[in-house]
């Protein structure tokens, strides 16, 4: 489902004058993304289920409060998020370190598993868990997210010039730990806020 | 200039694999939440309309000088509004306790006496709701609950102070409260097992934390005015704090003079639920 800007500022005008169904279309376009978001940075899928649970909920409460002024409505919902992931690291002290995320990893093998290669899918999570904490978020809030680079930037609270720069090293890290071709890296190097795919969506 | 290249796209071909595999939701955890969260949102719409209607009747009726005739209906009418299909959300961490505390604190008694029996028993309430989520693990639910045991706890305070009999009464609560908060917090030890226990744990000491630091305060109270049975009607009654104001704004440091508007509480307090958003 695709909505534009403009029809999602007119769902939060809806939700926040008491039309729960709005409020069920702002969660039908960001619920995956949020969900992507939150398990990319939490160990295990039932955390993730009720955090993504618990950001929906806050952001009902905290609807009455939030003002456009040019932010976009996905950066505020993706800041709550964050907020959200920071509060349950923080009380449960966790930290997804490499060998957690591999226990994960092989914890519960998806279809989807079956047809590509799992170590693949294991360098990759080996790999996010090489980079550090902001590197990590700006590939998860960009790449599985979605986000544009001014979403991201709004959601992380950060420049997005930044956020561009905290990806670009993020790839070039990836990058050599994947032993990913990085002959090309100064080609890589002149457009940093580039990502292929679904991470390529900035104005 | 070259956008990627075929390195950063064989990389996004990776991560894009790794979050269909690893990330991606469950459709059924999906309908699940939806539907919770749809519920949380009818409801809490439902309870902005009822409070949108009922706030300027209140507002109204302290103006009148019969607000004991009007509460019972104001009651009534909320309550009703609240309770069709809407009992979990009103309970402890759900989205109408906030305004279950508001409705609840609007409709206390006056007198300093039936205020104070009102305020014990809505804190003995809190804390079973507090006992009964750690029972469940639900650390939201003991979190909330604390919470307004607090609020209450705090209340309570300003509300006694100056009157030693209902002092010793809500120091008498607090302590039977510390006792029944050190069993659960024992119990979650033993348990063992979860953050969420951990969570919960650290909650219920804070707790009784509260109450030690709160039972003492009272205790230095009571000393410090000597036993004179004070009835906080002197001008120079209570002492210490009301000279400090960093005493003054801590509410285990209260003092007669310390003591709130009530008739300032006109809207839900929520200040533990806002999100730090960034309209924060």
């Amino acid at each position: 489902m695709t909505i534009d800007d403009a029809a999602i500022e007119r769902l939060v005008t809806e939700a926040r004058d008491g039309d729960s169904w709005a409020f069920g279309m702002i969660f039908d376009h960001y619920h995956d993304s949020i969900y992507r978001f939150i398990a990319s940075r939490v160990q295990r899928p039932s955390d993730a289920e009720d955090l993504t649970q618990h950001v929906f909920v806050k952001a009902l409460e905290a609807l009455p409060r939030y003002e456009s002024r040019g932010v976009p409505f996905g950066g505020w919902l993706f800041r709550l998020a964050r907020n959200a992931v920071i509060d349950h690291v923080r009380t449960r002290h966790e930290h997804a370190e490499l060998d957690s995320l591999l226990e994960a990893a092989h914890g519960d093998a998806g279809p989807d598993e079956i047809a590509v290669v799992r170590q693949e899918l294991d360098a990759v999570g080996a790999a996010l868990a090489g980079l550090t904490d902001e590197q990590k978020e700006a590939i998860s809030l960009r790449f599985f997210a979605g986000l544009s680079a001014r979403e991201a930037a709004e959601a992380m609270g950060k420049q997005e010039g930044t956020v561009r720069g905290l990806q670009f090293r993020a790839i070039a890290s990836m990058r050599r730990q994947l032993g990913i071709d990085v002959t090309t890296s100064d080609q890589v190097a002149e457009a940093p806020g580039s990502l292929p795919a679904s991470a390529t969506q900035d104005g | 200039m070259q956008a990627t290249d075929a390195g950063t796209i064989e990389l996004g071909r990776r991560l894009d694999a790794y979050a269909r595999a690893r990330l991606s939701p469950d459709p059924q955890a999906t309908a699940r939440t939806r539907a919770r969260v749809l519920r949380e949102a009818r409801l809490s719409f439902e309870a902005a309309r009822i409070a949108v209607h009922v706030a300027p009747a209140i507002a109204a009726s302290s103006r009148t000088m019969r607000p004991r005739l009007v509460m019972p209906f104001l009651a009534a009418a909320v309550w009703l509004g609240i309770a069709v299909g809407s009992i979990s959300a009103a309970q402890a961490g759900g989205p109408l306790y906030p305004t279950r505390m508001w409705v609840e604190t609007a409709f206390l008694p006056s007198d300093p006496v039936g205020r104070t029996d009102a305020e014990l028993d809505r804190m003995d309430a809190r804390l079973a709701e507090a006992v009964s989520g750690a029972a469940r693990d639900d650390r939201m639910a003991v979190s909330a609950a604390l919470d307004a045991y607090f609020q209450i706890a705090d209340d309570a305070i300003l509300g006694s102070s100056g009157d030693p009999d209902l002092e010793a009464r809500v120091a008498k609560a607090l302590n039977q409260h510390q006792d029944v908060l050190a069993l659960v917090a024992a119990r979650l030890a033993d348990k063992n097992n979860s953050t969420a226990s951990d969570a919960i744990e650290r909650n219920i000491e804070r707790a009784i934390e509260h109450n030690a630091a709160v039972i003492l305060n009272i205790g230095n109270h009571e000393d410090s005015s000597g036993g004179a049975g004070s009835t906080g009607g002197g001008s120079g009654g209570g002492g210490g704090a009301a000279d400090n104001p960093a005493a003054s704004a801590d509410p285990t440091h209260s003092t007669p003079t310390d003591k709130p508007d009530k008739s300032q509480k006109p809207a839900p307090s929520q200040p533990d639920r806002s999100p730090r958003g960034p309209s924060d």
